[in-house]
């Protein structure tokens, strides 16, 4: 993927090597190696793929702080509806996309995994904040806290912060989509997330 | 509400269609719901229209805080706080702090206080917006919410300027506060916004939505909570102060610099309807803004020299052994701390009496009688935040 | 009014012996015995020039492993290791159970308090539910972390935690659940973390601190 808009110009002194040297997660680069090794995608994939990532509707499932950010997110500084993600649906059955922002406690996790198995396929989840990434600062003594929503549901992004900035979540929603890009197939979902989703323990 | 109300009472005997037998329905306005504040579970038995009896279930949101204050330093359980009321978190952290130091013989220094004093207003101040922003979106109104969201974001700014964090600052501690002032012009940004908050935008907000015909008729005579029935079921903040009490926890058990600060105590009056409405609790709110911007004012003016903080950062805090009750005047009410300390450096015990948990109790008995839109107006005028709430 | 003098009234209500006054520099309470807080509510309350028609604050507390000499050596709490399993302990707590009122009044504007000690294995106390309304809620919350048993109260369910959870969090030596219902809720270990501090990092004063 690559970012020409983005480089900086010549001469200027970012104060680091390069702005994206990141380290792209395994489950991302094994979905991009495989498309890229495999398969070529066709145009008519291009096309799904591209009017999915470009109409992302979430689900409103804000449970804490960070849903405060996500609502920042969905004002009108990072205005989250220039990425087509703005129509915030109140039923899961409209939606594509959960972004789990806040604690998940022990009380709500059957909810969550309600609201996420009414939603359609194809969907993804982000994990937004420390607290859905892996407990947050209720690791240590939170008895009624699941420490990380993918105990529960498979993830796509996770996105760290406490709470993360608005901008953290468009950077998520960008590399999501880049996700959505590299997807084959017309409307199944990766056969390691159905993978993923069966060694789940908790399915009830 | 009274009781010979015959929409509560007859409502078996209008059976439109002889013979047709109809019962209550139990509805759910479950936890993940677009009007309620966070993951509030309400239960209602309502016949399609008036509500019989709410019942709210929270807990979908208990994050074991008082837990966590049993293993924890007190410097460092000031991070907790800041996640129980998340949309105006240094009142929060005042209250904790203040709560800690009557324990202590700490002298907080004045240059500490009074910068703790103008984060507190500023913080009060982004939480009654966003108050203001969702009743008016739980009205139907969309435009405010994007305005007040707006103000927000400059509010943020000035504070991550300050205290190095967006929404969770973590800025106090028992003693002081962390950082002192940035070397920018911090102090004169301040006051520029505090000035066009009050000269250009809150008249905005008032003709755009407080004086408003179609909000007046939604929210006026609406769940009129009476000075009894407040003062019973412990209600304190912005839904006392709508029924009429003038209780302010920074004018009636001062704390902090508040003695001498000047400033006003906003309560209803039922300008638009009956006193203890949605529109009292909701102009209290307006009012408040206002209130907040004279200190932040007379606060800075007033700014001295001098250290931030009365103890060492980089050692725990050591508390004698006692026990006290303190409490403060968060952004939605009377947050108080009974804190037992056994002499070392964690609680034995921190009990939060948070101010949503027992203004959400009202609900039981005022939300009786009222139809279903109504009650959403009753929700949000409340102003209820559930991480206070669950804790 | 002064607390002292408001604890003379109550003594001449309630009779010798059922209430005793504390009090150190910074806070004064009145010791109750259980069977008489109901009435010492009711009458703090309902008379004139008391007048006490809020509850503050309702709280329950586990005097268990308390350190009495003010050193800071009180039992720790039991939480979630480093690797996620939740810390396993024998020790059986002991200790008394203990309840505190705080009470305000608007109209006089003073403040009172009012401390409840008993043993663990009796800890039901009667209900001021019906005197303040506040109190149903408050004690709900002190019968699910706490373990408190308030009788009289119209609507004695849990209120955080759900109905089926087992277990009185609050507690001294409650241990941390693995799971509820199939929910687990152990942590996961830290995975090897490429955006850990260097070695020679300096510690702030976010490191915990020891003793």
């Amino acid at each position: 993927m690559s970012r020409e808009s983005t480089t900086p110009p010549e001469g200027y002194d970012v104060g680091r090597e390069n702005m994206f040297d990141f380290k792209v997660d395994d489950q991302l680069l094994e979905v991009v190696e495989t498309d890229a090794k495999n398969f070529i995608l066709t145009t008519v994939d291009e096309v799904f793929n591209w009017a999915k990532l470009s109409s992302i509707w979430p689900v409103t499932f804000g449970l804490a702080c960070c849903a405060i950010e996500m609502m920042a997110a969905s004002a009108t500084r990072y205005d989250i509806d220039r990425f087509g993600a703005g129509a915030f649906r109140a039923t899961p059955r409209q939606a594509d996309l959960m972004i789990v922002s806040g604690t998940v406690t022990a009380k709500m996790a059957k909810r969550l995994k309600l609201i996420y198995d009414q939603m359609p396929e194809p969907k993804w989840v982000i994990a937004m904040g420390s607290c859905a990434i892996g407990g947050g600062p209720y690791f240590k003594y939170g008895y009624h806290v699941v420490k990380g929503v993918d105990f529960l549901v498979p993830v796509d992004v996770y996105l760290p912060g406490c709470p993360p900035r608005p901008e953290v979540l468009l950077e998520g929603l960008m590399r999501l989509q880049d996700k959505i890009r590299g997807r084959k197939g017309k409307s199944k979902a990766p056969k390691w997330i159905t993978d993923y989703a069966k060694k789940i323990p908790y399915r009830k | 509400m009274a009781t010979n109300d015959t929409r509560l009472t007859g409502w078996a005997d209008q059976d439109h269609v002889p013979g047709l037998k109809s019962e209550l329905l139990e509805l759910n306005m479950g936890p993940q719901h677009p009007a309620t504040h966070g993951v509030l579970r309400l239960l209602l038995h309502t016949d399609g229209e008036i509500v019989y009896k709410v019942t709210p279930v929270v807990g979908y949101l208990h994050r074991c805080a008082e837990k966590i204050a049993e293993g924890v330093d007190y410097k460092q359980w000031v991070v907790y706080t800041d996640r129980f009321d998340y949309l105006g978190p240094v009142t929060n952290n005042h209250a904790y702090v203040t709560a800690v130091e009557k324990l202590t013989e700490l002298e907080v220094p004045a240059r500490a206080e009074h910068l703790r004093v103008v984060t507190a207003e500023l913080s009060r101040i982004a939480s009654h917006l966003i108050a203001l922003a969702t009743f008016g979106l739980d009205m139907g109104a969309w435009t405010p919410l994007l305005y007040c969201f707006r103000e927000r974001e400059v509010i943020l700014n000035l504070l991550e300027r300050i205290a190095g964090g967006r929404m969770l600052y973590n800025y106090m501690v028992p003693g002081g506060v962390r950082y002192d002032l940035p070397q920018d012009n911090w102090v004169s940004d301040v006051l520029e916004f505090v000035t066009m908050l009050e000269n250009k935008k809150l008249p905005d907000y008032n003709t755009l939505l407080t004086y408003n015909k179609i909000f007046i008729e939604r929210t006026s005579d609406v769940a009129i909570i009476d000075r009894e029935t407040a003062i019973d079921y412990g209600c304190t903040g912005p839904v006392l102060r709508g029924s009429g009490v003038q209780f302010d926890c920074r004018r009636n058990d001062p704390y902090s610099i508040y003695p001498q600060l000047d400033f006003e105590i906003p309560v209803g009056k039922g300008e638009m309807g009956t006193v203890g409405d949605c529109w009292d609790r909701y102009i209290v709110r307006v009012r408040e803004i206002e209130q907040s911007c004279r200190i932040i004012r007379q606060a800075l003016e007033q700014l001295p020299e001098g250290p931030v903080h009365a103890i060492e950062l980089k050692k725990p805090v050591r508390v004698p052994a006692g026990a006290a009750y303190s409490r403060t005047e968060a952004a939605k009410g009377e947050l108080g701390h009974y804190i037992i300390s056994d002499g070392g450096t964690k609680p034995f015990r921190n009990k939060v009496r948070s101010c949503s948990f027992c203004n959400l109790q009202v609900i039981e008995k005022v939300g009786v009688g009222q139809m279903v839109s109504d009650l959403v107006a009753f929700v949000g005028s409340l102003d209820i935040v559930l991480g206070e709430i669950d804790r | 009014m002064e607390p002292k003098a408001i604890f003379d009234l109550l003594t001449a209500h309630l009779g010798e012996g059922a209430a005793e006054y504390r009090e150190n520099d910074i806070e004064s309470w009145a010791c109750v015995s259980v069977a008489r807080i109901a009435d010492a509510c009711r009458f703090l309350r309902d008379t004139e020039g008391l007048e006490f028609g809020q509850l503050m604050c309702l709280s329950g507390i586990d005097w268990d492993g308390y350190d009495e000499n003010g050193k800071g050596k009180s039992v720790a709490i039991l939480g979630y290791e480093a690797d996620g399993t939740p810390e396993t302990s024998d020790r059986v707590a002991d200790g008394e159970l203990g309840v505190a009122y705080h009470l305000y009044s608007h109209t006089c504007d003073h403040k009172f308090t009012l401390r409840l000690r008993f043993p663990r294995d009796k800890a039901t106390v009667p209900t001021v539910s019906d005197i303040w309304s506040t109190a149903r809620w408050h004690e709900r919350e002190a019968w699910d972390l706490m373990g408190i048993r308030f009788e009289g109260h119209p609507d004695p369910r849990r209120i955080l935690l759900s109905e089926d959870w087992v277990g009185h969090p609050l507690r001294k030596d409650y241990q941390m659940p693995d799971q509820w219902l199939n929910v687990p809720l152990r942590g996961q270990p830290y995975a090897n973390n490429p955006f850990a501090p260097a070695d020679d990092a300096p510690a702030g004063d976010d490191t915990p601190a020891e003793g």
